[in-house]
């Protein structure tokens, strides 16, 4: 073997036999420069192993699932009376499990970061995202409190689905609304959760990374829409 | 019938969720960010659930989640891919030849070596980019690999071979911003990022 097959054979080792190993080694053995090479290339390849390596998934990642997953098969026992009635007393008991953490946003312009961030990461059509018929309904269902989408601040939405997202460990209702080609967030969060105070019935606009926000409360509930 | 499900619903979490790990770092190496990889993986654990009854064999269930998080990532992603890897036809190898001694990848592989290997993997297709990380991550035989691809293994071999030529050029080569500076190749990187 010369040096220019070894070379070729250390690029290509995956796809040759034992025997054409062998005689590479020996060659390697002879051959100071190719020896050199082979030991560059096994520390380039230990070095790819150890990027390799896992890297730890967000603990959180284990009760969005659990979630995702009580959601289909709620969804899948409606059909029963009985799966029905057991599936509303999983929803009562989760209401009366879920305690709030208040505060946690210390600003609107906290908030505005975060949720232009979020509509940056999830803002596109993915199956993860449900399709809605009725927002009340699977809002009281997903986010377990009732809200209302009247009017939007914004031409003319429609809606496309909706997903639960967690932002800084609080829960957001994140609803999809197309208008042509353009997709809108809708962010839907309880007053409780945020932790600074919005002037009722006012809209408040911001713009954040070229994202323009609209902020207002209404009732018990802080909504936030990208344009 | 509500029983029957709350039972598949404890074995379905028994079996799965100790893979849950492995399904985000193979997600996290197909998509190159903490963001889509949990997507990926939640799709993925929600098709997993509703087609739970399919799993034959518990032992294949690793096997079985890779392959319905390999399928997601194919159907959605597909178009996400960023330009291809174009092979000019050098070798790796010419990068390390007149390196000195020990110790050269750090030298040459940048300091956030971990964001250039996502950033090379993200132009390697999914056909290289697979073997590759059942090989270095889960540090499979060719064999093992072949039966989670469903491919030949001589198929596996010749994929290996060229994914890892692909991904040592790739992390060797200095990136185009720090040889070339100037105008002209700012605007041909906009290009490349169309
Ligand atoms: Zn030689
Ligand atoms: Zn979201």
């Amino acid at each position: 073997m010369d040096c220019a097959t070894f070379s070729s054979w250390l690029e290509n080792r995956d796809t040759y036999d034992l025997s054409e190993a062998d005689r590479a080694m020996k060659h390697a053995v002879q051959c100071a420069k190719c020896k050199d090479l082979l030991q560059k290339d096994e520390e380039l390849d230990r070095f790819v192993a150890k990027m390799f390596q896992y890297e730890m998934m967000d603990k959180r990642m284990y009760g969005k699932i659990d979630r995702s997953l009580g959601e289909s098969g709620r969804k899948r026992g409606i059909k029963g009376g009985l799966a029905a009635a057991v599936a509303m007393v999983a929803v009562v008991a989760l209401f009366f499990a879920f305690t709030p953490s208040p505060g946690s946003f210390s600003s609107m312009d906290e908030f505005g970061r975060y949720i232009v961030q979020e509509h940056q990461n999830h803002g596109r059509i993915t199956p993860l995202f449900e399709k809605i018929d009725n927002v009340e309904g699977w809002g009281r269902d997903n986010l377990h409190k009732s809200f209302k989408v009247n009017t939007l601040p914004a031409g003319n939405l429609k809606i496309v689905g909706g997903r639960i997202c967690t932002i800084k460990d609080c829960e957001f209702a994140h609803l999809l609304y197309q208008d042509g080609k353009e997709i809108y967030s809708l962010f839907v969060v309880s007053e409780g959760e945020i932790g600074f105070n919005l002037e009722p019935g006012r809209m408040y606009s911001l713009t954040v990374a070229g994202v323009e926000l609209h902020v207002w409360q209404k009732q018990k509930m802080v909504y936030a829409l990208t344009s | 019938m509500v029983t029957l499900r709350r039972v598949d619903k404890k074995r379905f979490k028994e079996l799965t969720y100790p893979h849950l790990e492995f399904l985000y770092n193979v997600a996290l190496k197909y998509s190159g960010n903490k963001y889509d990889a949990e997507d990926l993986v939640q799709e993925t654990m929600v098709t997993a659930y509703s087609k739970f009854q399919q799993l034959r064999d518990d032992k294949s269930c690793r096997a079985w989640l890779f392959t319905i998080l390999r399928n997601h990532f194919l159907k959605e992603r597909k178009q996400l891919l960023r330009r291809p890897y174009l092979d000019d036809g050098s070798s790796y190898l010419d990068y390390i030849r007149d390196e000195k001694s020990s110790g050269f990848v750090d030298r040459i592989v940048e300091k956030d070596a971990n964001k250039k290997l996502h950033r090379v993997l993200a132009k390697i297709s999914e056909k290289f980019k697979s073997p590759l990380i059942l090989y270095y991550m889960e540090e499979m035989t060719y064999q093992e690999i072949a039966e989670y691809l469903d491919i030949p293994i001589g198929t596996v071999m010749s994929r290996l071979a060229r994914g890892k030529r692909y991904l040592k050029k790739g992390l060797l080569q200095p990136s185009s911003r720090k040889i070339n500076k100037g105008k002209i190749v700012q605007m041909m990187g906009l290009v490349m990022q169309l």
